[in-house]
């Protein structure tokens, strides 16, 4: 999508809420003119403060899902014995939805930023698995044979084959994993911690009925996820250019 | 020269494909293989290539043992071309000079390079050096997957079925590449086909395969290969029709 499509799109809906608004006139849906003035307002202060902590959570999950599960995603692509070990577990866990581990997490591993970490990790960490493993596993093995057939071992096989192979899965499975994982990490910032946009729009500015406020905290997860959703589709875009 | 001496073979699922197989192609040889579907031609391909192992026997190419510690000096050449498609023309043709460099086994230094221009302009893909492979044509893909194996100097050229899903003109068109490669570096190439006419234009000699197990080599001589203009000449249909008889017994 073009940028200028995305620039229309974002003042037409801001446009509507501005209307809206005004027309219904009631506190609890104040104009979007006056958010975006709170937005902009306490975007150097305390709102840029939990929106740098949520990003923060939510790249640190993203590196760390990407770098645990695309070697064990290229392995149980390529190793049959393997797959027919791990993938009764994968099966059964993977549809679970992992936000009800959240208090068991919760108790194991504090109300720090570790458990939300670990959180959105495990909720990435399954979708790149399955993609990655999916990926590895529908090479043809032509494309293995040639490699081979030019003196490619193991190691270049992964360099050369398995690597770019999985790279447009590995990104597709981020891109459509963001929105889940914003939302979890916005369930888990909203207990049991004094940091990150959950708790700034639930507990603080919601809790302080400070709407407007309460609404630029909402505008701020929303960026998070466009923002972070549109980066990897430039990165998809930039680094896999056959596609 | 190739030597295949007492080769066993069986995949795991299923019977031998070759029993104590001997067979062997002189250096600079210009062979065919041909048999029913499912004979062990490209098997034979494979073995010759390093890239499956005898159960029993030994395979030698150049008095090297397979696998060679240079594979790459067996070029491999696939029906459905094994390009990557995420490199473009050019980074598939480097692809063998890629994978020596990431072992240390050479640079891609300027000679490297030159020959990467080579055989690009030699197989007329020069034009499409930044395309990738989804990009070009069937014919245009065959070529990159040549230039990428010459581009390593082998001094075997194995083939397995290279033009079978391409249309009569281009398949003619590269035939001709082949030939021309044949005459111009005196590669010993071995050609995996199941086209009777293919196997008569590109081969001097034909092997050819029956039923598995394999256990001695047919081979049909075919002199008159080295004949210009051979395609049209009337000793190319006399041939056809011997071979066509011998495959039918």
């Amino acid at each position: 999508m073009k940028g200028r499509q995305v620039l229309l799109t974002v003042v037409v809906l801001l446009v509507l809420w501005e209307v809206v608004a005004r027309l219904w006139g009631v506190s609890v849906l104040p104009p979007a003119s006056k958010v975006l003035l709170v937005f902009f307002a306490e975007l150097p202060g305390l709102l840029g403060r939990h929106l740098l902590a949520s990003t923060g959570r939510t790249l640190v999950s993203i590196a760390l899902a990407v770098t645990l599960a695309t070697p064990l995603g290229l392995a149980l692509g390529q190793s049959e014995s393997l797959s027919r070990l791990l993938s009764p577990l994968i099966y059964i866990v993977y549809p679970i939805p992992k936000i009800v581990f959240l208090p068991i997490v919760l108790l194991f591993l504090g109300i720090g930023d570790v458990s939300k970490v670990f959180l959105i990790t495990l909720i990435l960490w399954f979708q790149v698995l399955v993609v990655v493993r999916d990926e590895a596993s529908a090479i043809r093995p032509e494309m293995i044979h040639s490699v081979r057939s030019l003196g490619g071992g193991r190691r270049a096989l992964f360099l050369f084959v398995y690597l770019p192979a999985c790279l447009p899965a590995v990104l597709t499975a981020i891109r459509v994993s963001i929105g889940t994982a914003i939302a979890v990490l916005f369930f888990a910032e909203s207990f049991a911690t004094t940091s990150g946009l959950g708790y700034y729009i639930i507990v603080d500015t919601w809790g302080r009925l400070d709407y407007a406020a309460m609404y630029a905290g909402v505008v701020a997860m929303s960026l998070l996820g466009v923002v972070l959703f549109f980066t990897v589709d430039g990165l998809e875009r930039r680094l896999c250019p056959w596609k | 020269m190739i030597r295949l001496d007492d080769v066993t073979f069986s995949y795991k699922s299923g019977a031998a494909v070759f029993e104590r197989f001997s067979w062997q192609a002189a250096t600079g040889d210009a062979w065919a293989v041909i048999g029913p579907s499912g004979c062990g031609k490209t098997t034979l391909l494979y073995l010759i290539s390093g890239l499956y192992q005898p159960l029993a026997g030994t395979i030698a190419v150049a008095g090297e043992r397979v696998p060679r510690k240079d594979r790459g000096r067996t070029g491999l050449i696939l029906q459905d071309y094994g390009l990557l498609p995420w490199a473009t023309v050019q980074g598939n043709v480097e692809l063998g000079l890629r994978i020596r460099q990431f072992y240390g086994l050479s640079d891609m230094n300027h000679a490297a390079s030159a020959r990467v221009a080579f055989w690009l302009d030699r197989l007329g893909i020069c034009g499409l050096r930044d395309k990738y492979p989804a990009q070009i044509s069937g014919g245009q893909r065959q070529r990159a997957a040549i230039a990428r194996t010459l581009v390593v100097q082998p001094d075997v050229l194995l083939m397995d079925e290279p033009f079978s899903s391409l249309d009569a003109l281009t398949r003619e068109d590269l035939q001709n590449v082949v030939l021309e490669l044949q005459a111009e570096m005196g590669i010993t190439t071995i050609v995996v086909t199941h086209n009777i006419e293919e196997a008569v234009l590109l081969g001097r000699r034909i092997l050819v395969l029956g039923q598995p197990p394999i256990r001695e080599p047919q081979v049909v001589d075919n002199p008159c290969a080295d004949l210009a203009l051979f395609r049209d000449a009337p000793e190319f249909y006399n041939q056809c029709t011997e071979l066509r008889g011998r495959l039918a017994r």
